[in-house]
């Protein structure tokens, strides 16, 4: 069976981006995403969601990746021409180490249990 | 067969070249037996940090839940004393590891015919193993990644790391690694961290790689490189993520020097290079019974004692190289599956290949040339 291709892929749903996971051309409508893509976006790269005013922060995988450097509209190609991180202002002593415990994502235990043929 | 020194290896070879063809005919349940050398231990300094982390990667391999035997090779005049990595490690000598060296055999033949007689000692306790089913909790697997392209942090990263929470869920052990290729973006890890002293853990090992780099004149400079840049990633915090996408979501719950016996359960780190082989001995040594490998170029690494499972970032990877990938990760790009499937299938295939089915790596005999412990401090 021949599949369709997908043309995006959201990692994370509160992420500001999509990826493209093929050369994406300008005016491409990503109807899942209620969205029409402005820019020629290459494999790999990333089309914002939403627009975003400048100097917000840019989430893919639900992190920041860096802050927008001028406004983005919401289909435009997000690359080095848009996206900065000015790396003093994010990597603080306080952020490399935080004097709290994380919460990140406390994992309990499987109620089914895999096993395997070990030796 | 393991080697104190470079200088045994080549009589540690021809003690498992004599354990070839038939002559395992008896023993059903020993699946071959294997040289591992490597091209290190005299020439250095025996205070040095460079000698205890090869010891203590010798003496992970040594320990190894994946072998059932070990003869030790030295030649006799070594820094590296088989006498001396034997105690400082603990190591317990007995019929199923014990040393012997070619000085005090009478030389290279008498040292083969001494260390085969041993390893036929051992055959038949090592044929008494069986398998039996244990709880997947008992699993440590080790992440690396390859040979990347602009889909890892998209297709098998994320996939592996799903793999990674359903591993954690049930109880199991991942190690993280590669220091150099989270750097700048440590804190997305101490974030994670179970403590405040785990994440500071993390951070001394960082230090420690700042004043390394400097001694040896280099720099540590992870930016996006222009081949980054055109595949799509625009900052060291979107570079460093994909990185650490392998490890899912759970909480960092330890952090280990290189070799060091992993002894907690969950998402750990390990300090090590990122060259991989390097990176993956590390890992071996400290327990990872098994390793999950992403590549987008087409690595074609596998690992003894410890199977590797190769994960391809596209179905055209997985396609050209098909007899090295054990598993596509394009799919989520073709549109055929998700991250989370993906996910599941690659827990199954771990405990499949746990199980006994044989990674692709081991079909091609891989393993006994990747053995390659971290070399630090200057040969003398």
């Amino acid at each position: 069976m021949l599949t369709e291709h997908v043309l995006v892929i959201q990692l994370n749903r509160s992420d500001d981006v999509v990826i493209a996971c093929q050369d994406v051309p300008a005016g491409t409508v990503l109807d899942e995403y209620g969205l029409t893509v402005r820019d020629a976006v290459p494999a790999g790269h990333k089309i914002a969601l939403r627009s975003i005013t400048s100097g917000q922060p840019v989430r893919r995988y639900d992190q920041i990746i860096g802050f927008a450097s001028e406004p983005i509209a919401a289909g435009q190609h997000v690359h080095v021409h848009n996206l900065r991180v000015q790396f003093s202002n994010v990597i603080t002593p306080s952020v490399r180490t935080p004097s709290q415990p994380g919460t990140f994502n406390r994992v309990q235990p499987s109620a089914e249990s895999s096993v395997l043929m070990g030796g | 067969v393991l080697t104190t020194v470079n200088c045994s290896a080549t009589v540690a070879k021809r003690i498992s070249e004599a354990f070839t063809g038939d002559a395992l005919r008896e023993y059903p349940n020993v699946d071959g037996v294997v040289a591992i050398t490597h091209t290190t231990g005299c020439g250095m300094d025996i205070n040095g940090e460079g000698m205890e982390v090869l010891r203590r990667t010798l003496s992970g391999y040594a320990r190894h839940v994946n072998f059932c035997g070990i003869l030790m090779i030295g030649l006799g005049c070594e820094v590296n004393q088989a006498e001396d990595l034997f105690s400082t490690q603990n190591l317990p000598r007995g019929p199923l590891l014990s040393s012997i060296t070619i000085q005090e055999s009478g030389g290279t033949v008498g040292a083969i015919r001494r260390g085969v007689e041993r390893i036929r000692e051992m055959l038949p306790m090592a044929n008494e193993a069986t398998r039996r089913t244990v709880a997947a909790a008992n699993l440590t697997i080790g992440l690396q990644c390859g040979g990347s392209d602009s889909y890892s942090g998209i297709t098998a990263n994320p996939a592996l790391g799903a793999a990674v929470d359903l591993l954690v869920s049930h109880g199991g052990t991942a190690i993280l690694s590669e220091t150099p290729e989270i750097y700048g973006a440590e804190h997305l890890l101490t974030r994670r961290a179970a403590s405040p002293d785990i994440g500071e853990k993390l951070i001394s090992r960082i230090r420690w790689w700042e004043e390394y780099t400097e001694r040896e004149r280099g720099e540590m400079n992870n930016n996006p490189s222009p081949g980054n840049k055109a595949g799509g990633l625009t900052t060291i915090l979107e570079k460093s993520l994909g990185a650490v996408a392998k490890g899912g979501t759970t909480n960092l719950v330890d952090v280990f020097k290189y070799a060091e016996p992993v002894t907690t359960k969950g998402l750990v780190f390990m300090d090590t290079p990122g060259y991989d082989p390097v990176s993956a001995t590390g890992q071996v040594a400290g327990g990872a019974n098994l390793i999950c490998f992403t590549t987008g170029r087409g690595s074609v690494y596998g690992c003894k004692p410890a199977p590797s499972l190769k994960l391809a970032t596209s179905s055209r990877l997985y396609q050209q190289m098909a007899d090295d990938m054990d598993i596509n990760c394009g799919e989520i790009l073709d549109g055929n599956a998700s991250i989370q499937e993906l996910g599941q299938r690659i827990f199954q295939l771990i405990l499949e290949t746990a199980s006994g089915r044989k990674s692709r790596s081991e079909a091609h005999g891989f393993g006994a040339e990747e053995f390659v412990p971290w070399m630090l401090g200057a040969v003398m």
